[in-house]
């Protein structure tokens, strides 16, 4: 039996949409904790980014945690932008889906998606799915037709309400029936409405069910100034030039059920399908049933006894020459338990992957050296991993691999720059495909300095301010213990009464600089 | 002296130097303005009081005997005469506006560095035989377009550089044309001071009993060099006429600035006017030298005890009459005095393009310049600065916002729009109507408009509006489209608003 207050948030974004969300996805969480929510879902722009730290966060507050991801599409039209008639900066960009996981093998088909279209990209930019790749990974997801983002908004904008009825029966033709929902939000404002209504004909004629959501960008409705702050950053103006770019209103927090219910009054059903919604995706992010890789051994046979004969192989290299049939003992023994766990758990294939990129490297004069805890095990010692005998130097093995800790090996490879260490890549990408292994790379990322500097740009300070502001940053005491930031603004030589200071000095305007400073 | 001699065809490629000499440059800068001091005797002095002293004069001034390095004191004694301050802003406008026509000949001008008080300005003719003429035409074009700007000039044309110089110095009324290879027959009665040498050579020739330059073209060549050096052979060439000069052409930066002081303070609109009108004319003349017309003409007007009024005027096209633009000067001053007296102007004029609109063969040209800015300038002056033009939309969410932008012509018809749409007619209310608002807990039911109280059957919103943060014009409102009912059964269907900083109730608009 449900509870009539409830209501579930399906359509939000984080910080991890860079620079189109304001809140971290702990915030979010922390918002719907407050809102008594019992589930929230994630769908950040074109990716995953930010749904490993919203699950951690929503499974550490008794939240569920739904994910899913706006997908640009680039053939479902362009996204909506103010007529033409008024003034505006707005560039044309793809239209977004709204598309969430029921069940592994629709994230599956998501992470596919959108390594399909990111992959297909010539050149470094966001990228865009096409119908053709939405029917083909559309198993196991759930469509919405999304909020002024969304392809139904777009159509209606265009052609009507006979635009917009094409446009969802598309989106029935690729997801099918059940899987499609008529997204409704209201923020206040009367060009939406007219489309909700639109929308609504549209579900009624087509017997599709309605869905309520807020097409959440921020946690709190203070935190819209923190999405304008990013909007100008993204568009590379100040906040006096951005104009329409701005948020309307503040109306895209995170809304408690009682809140939802008031707006949505005449459509209760609306919010009684985010619940039905809500138990359809039963998909969680600790539920991946990742395996990790296979390695086809050159014999064929089993990968544990491949493992075997290749670490006694190793024990006898390494430990005869010593001459120390106590130590070469030890080191048996030490190898036969480590070998057991390895197999208890299941990770024969990485330590043969791993002892396959070495001994290429080595078979082609490449310098190559593990490091770190993996100096530890006398199995990767026997490998030719590492080049530290464990056993003599009475290392522990637990350090590396720990079953109560239920994590999972991890080898760090020190490579030379430059061409040798590229041949190694290639090696890997020929071995396991162009999909089987992949970079993984640092984004870069604002710091304290730089975010400074970038809001203070979009607060319009002069140069002047700027390199004051961000030089400050870093040096920053907080010296007692009722200090504040106006107090380190002051103290700084800021004028406290300007106007830009107080907005740039405000709790939301300095969280932008934290939530711009995603680590 | 051949005045007439030009280049026929085969001289075509010969070189043509035209040697423009203004005597007492610093006094014609001041009295170009001035052309009621034209045949009165002007003198200029330079210098800090009690110190002042002559250092340049007009004709009418040498001929009562004033010369240059006079003191005030000096001056007492010569009645009838005009004492004016050397002005470098003037000078600098005057020495601009020679160059300007001096480039609408040639881009290859070059302004010598005289120790007297002319100004010296060469151009590099060359090859212009096909556009201009022989040197003659040439250098009576040149002659004219100068005088146009008031200037009193000597003109010397020769294929050899310094000969130009040097004989331009000497030049009456009629301009000299010195024909190819007759140079030193030209040069020769010239006396050495033509040279400009310093005051060792002048002894040392002296010396020798050399007069003129022919008398020194005259001395062989090798003994001159073994009692003077280099500079003894570069002397005998000048005086030949067969030095040769790498000119170095000015970097002509098109300009178009005038600046003119008045003796005393002026207040009276139609003084200022009779200032401007000679500086419009100056203007004009060379922004025409380049077919450009005046898009914009900023007065700064220096006022007495400091400071300066500044006013811009920008006519929808480009004028190249003075009387519009005056009249627009006028009407702006008018409706915006200087507070002081003016003591100076400094004219600026951005240039424009000539081209007009025209919208058919048998259409008369649209709009006639002259008439629609003089309109516009009117009706400023009635319902104030930034309230005539095009209103426009800004770009923000902030309802009714909008600027006001000058008015253009169109140049084109605007496209229709194919697609019919039903559209609702809102009649805004400005200023928005205040209102008295009851309400029942959190929704308003009735409220007070022109006497009558107004039933709220429907309300459709709130439709929210909040924007500029962080600015001081913050704003957060609230609109409801309202259908309500009074007592006398009227229905009122409308927008109102709710200020939600202000805590106000403001009727917007009505549906039509």
């Amino acid at each position: 039996m449900t509870d009539k207050a409830e209501y579930v948030e399906l359509h939000s974004a984080s910080a991890f949409s860079f620079l189109e969300g304001a809140s971290q996805p702990e915030g979010l969480i922390r918002a719907a904790v407050d809102a008594q929510m019992p589930a929230i879902a994630l769908l950040d722009r074109n990716g995953f980014y930010g749904s490993a730290r919203f699950h951690s966060a929503a499974k550490a507050n008794g939240v569920r945690a739904h994910i899913g991801a706006e997908i640009a599409v680039s053939d479902l039209g362009e996204r909506l932008q103010p007529p033409a008639w008024l003034p505006h900066q707005h560039v044309p960009e793809p239209v977004r889906l709204p598309l969430l996981c029921t069940s592994r093998i629709g994230y599956q088909n998501l992470c596919q998606l959108v390594t399909r279209f990111k992959m297909r990209e010539q050149r470094k930019c966001e990228g865009s799915a096409l119908t053709t790749d939405l029917a083909e990974f559309s198993d196991g997801l759930v469509c919405l037709t999304g909020g002024d983002e969304g392809p139904l908004a777009s159509a209606l904008n265009n052609g009507r309400e006979e635009a917009g009825r094409e446009c969802v029966e598309r989106l029935i033709e690729i997801f099918g029936r059940r899987n499609v929902y008529v997204e409704l939000q209201r923020h206040g404002n009367r060009a939406e409405e007219v489309r909700n209504q639109a929308a609504l004909r549209i579900a009624e004629s087509l017997r599709l069910p309605i869905l309520a959501t807020n097409g959440v960008r921020y946690a709190t409705q203070y935190e819209r100034e923190v999405l304008d702050v990013f909007t100008s950053i993204r568009n590379h103006v100040s906040l006096d030039k951005a104009g329409r770019l701005l948020q309307t209103n503040s109306q895209r927090q995170v809304r408690s059920a009682r809140a939802m219910r008031r707006l949505f009054g005449d459509l209760p059903e609306a919010i009684e399908n985010t619940l039905l919604v809500s138990q359809r995706l039963e998909f969680e992010l600790n539920d991946l049933g990742y395996e990790f890789p296979r390695f086809d051994t050159p014999t064929g046979e089993l990968m544990e006894s491949f493992l075997r004969k290749r670490v006694a192989e190793g024990i006898e290299n390494r430990y005869v020459p010593k001459r120390d049939a106590a130590l070469h003992e030890r080191a048996k023994k030490q190898a036969e338990r480590e070998l057991a766990l390895i197999e208890r758990l299941g990770f024969a294939g990485y330590f043969l992957i791993v002892w396959d990129i070495v001994r290429f490297c080595k078979d082609n004069d490449i310098l190559i050296q593990g490091r770190g805890s993996a100096a530890n095990s006398v199995v990767c010692y026997a490998l030719e991993i590492t080049a530290i005998d464990p056993v003599g130097m009475d290392l522990l093995f637990e350090r590396f691999l720990n079953e109560s800790r239920s994590e999972w090996p991890d080898v760090d490879l020190d490579l030379p720059s430059g061409d040798k260490r590229e041949q190694a890549i290639q090696y890997v990408y020929q071995r396991y495909g162009e999909l089987g292994a992949a970079m993984t790379a640092n984004v870069i990322t604002y710091r304290g300095k730089s975010a400074a500097r970038e809001v203070g740009k979009a607060l319009g300070f002069d140069d002047e301010t700027l390199g004051r502001l961000s030089g400050l940053i870093g040096h920053w005491e907080w010296r007692k213990k009722d200090e504040t930031l106006g107090d380190n603004f002051r103290h700084a030589g800021f004028d406290l009464g300007h106007w830009r200071i107080i907005s740039g000095s405000t709790p939301a305007a300095w969280s932008s600089v934290r939530a711009a400073s995603i680590k | 002296m051949d005045k007439r001699g030009g280049m026929d065809a085969n001289q075509v490629g010969e070189p043509l130097y035209v040697c423009v000499h203004v005597q007492e440059f610093a006094t014609q800068a001041l009295t170009r303005m001035r052309s009621e001091l034209t045949n009165l005797p002007v003198v200029v002095l330079v210098g800090d009081p009690p110190l002042e002293a002559v250092c340049s004069v007009n004709a009418h001034a040498r001929r009562l005997g004033i010369v240059a390095g006079m003191t005030r004191a000096e001056l007492d004694s010569f009645p009838g005469v005009t004492i004016l301050r050397r002005s470098g802003t003037e000078e600098s406008g005057a020495r601009a506006a020679l160059l300007e026509a001096a480039g609408a000949f040639t881009p290859r001008v070059e302004v010598q560095e005289c120790s007297d008080t002319a100004l010296v300005m060469v151009l590099d003719m060359t090859g212009t035989t096909l556009i201009f003429g022989p040197a003659l035409h040439s250098v009576n074009r040149i002659a004219h377009a100068l005088g146009v700007l008031r200037f009193v000039i000597q003109l010397a044309a020769s294929t050899n550089f310094n000969t130009a110089v040097c004989i331009a110095r000497s030049a009456r009324k009629e301009p000299v044309i010195v024909p190819a290879r007759t140079e030193a027959e030209h040069l020769r009665h010239l006396p050495i001071s033509a040279l400009n040498p310093t005051p060792e050579q002048a002894d040392t020739l002296a010396l020798w009993g050399l007069r003129t330059l022919g008398e020194l073209a005259a001395l062989p060549e090798v003994e001159l060099v073994v009692r003077m050096g280099q500079e003894g052979k570069r002397l005998r060439l000048l005086a030949r006429g067969e030095h040769p000069h790498l000119m170095v052409p000015e970097e002509l930066l098109f300009t178009l600035e005038e600046f003119f002081t008045f003796d005393a303070p002026v207040e009276l609109m139609e003084s200022l006017l009779f200032a401007l009108c000679s500086m419009l004319d100056q203007l004009l003349a060379r922004a025409q030298n380049r077919a450009f017309a005046l898009a914009s003409v900023t007065v700064k007007l220096g006022l007495d005890g400091g400071g300066e009024h500044e006013r811009t005027i920008k006519p929808a096209l480009p004028v190249m009459q003075r009387e519009v633009l005056l009249k627009l000067l006028h009407l702006d001053l008018q409706a915006h005095p200087p507070p002081a007296g003016v003591m100076s102007i400094f004219a600026h004029a951005e240039p424009g393009d000539r081209s007009k609109v025209q919208l058919g063969l048998f259409a008369p040209q649209l709009p006639e310049p002259m008439r629609l800015d003089v309109t516009l300038a009117r009706i400023a002056a009635v319902v104030g600065e930034g309230r005539v033009g095009r209103a426009t939309l800004r770009d923000t969410h902030n309802p009714d916002s909008f600027v006001m932008e000058r008015f253009v012509v169109p140049t084109s018809t605007p496209g229709r729009d194919g697609t019919k749409r039903r559209a609702v007619a809102l009649r805004r209310c400005r200023p928005p109507v205040t209102l008295s608002v009851r309400h029942e807990g959190c929704h308003f039911v009735s409220f007070f408009l022109r006497g009558k109280r107004y039933t709220v059957c429907e309300a459709y919103g709130p439709w929210r509006g909040s924007g500029d943060w962080w600015t001081p014009e913050v704003w957060s409102r609230e609109e409801w489209d309202v259908r309500a009912v009074a007592q006398t059964d009227e229905t009122l269907l409308c927008v109102i608003t709710h200020d939600l900083l202000g805590h106000h109730w403001q009727l917007a608009a009505l549906y039509d």
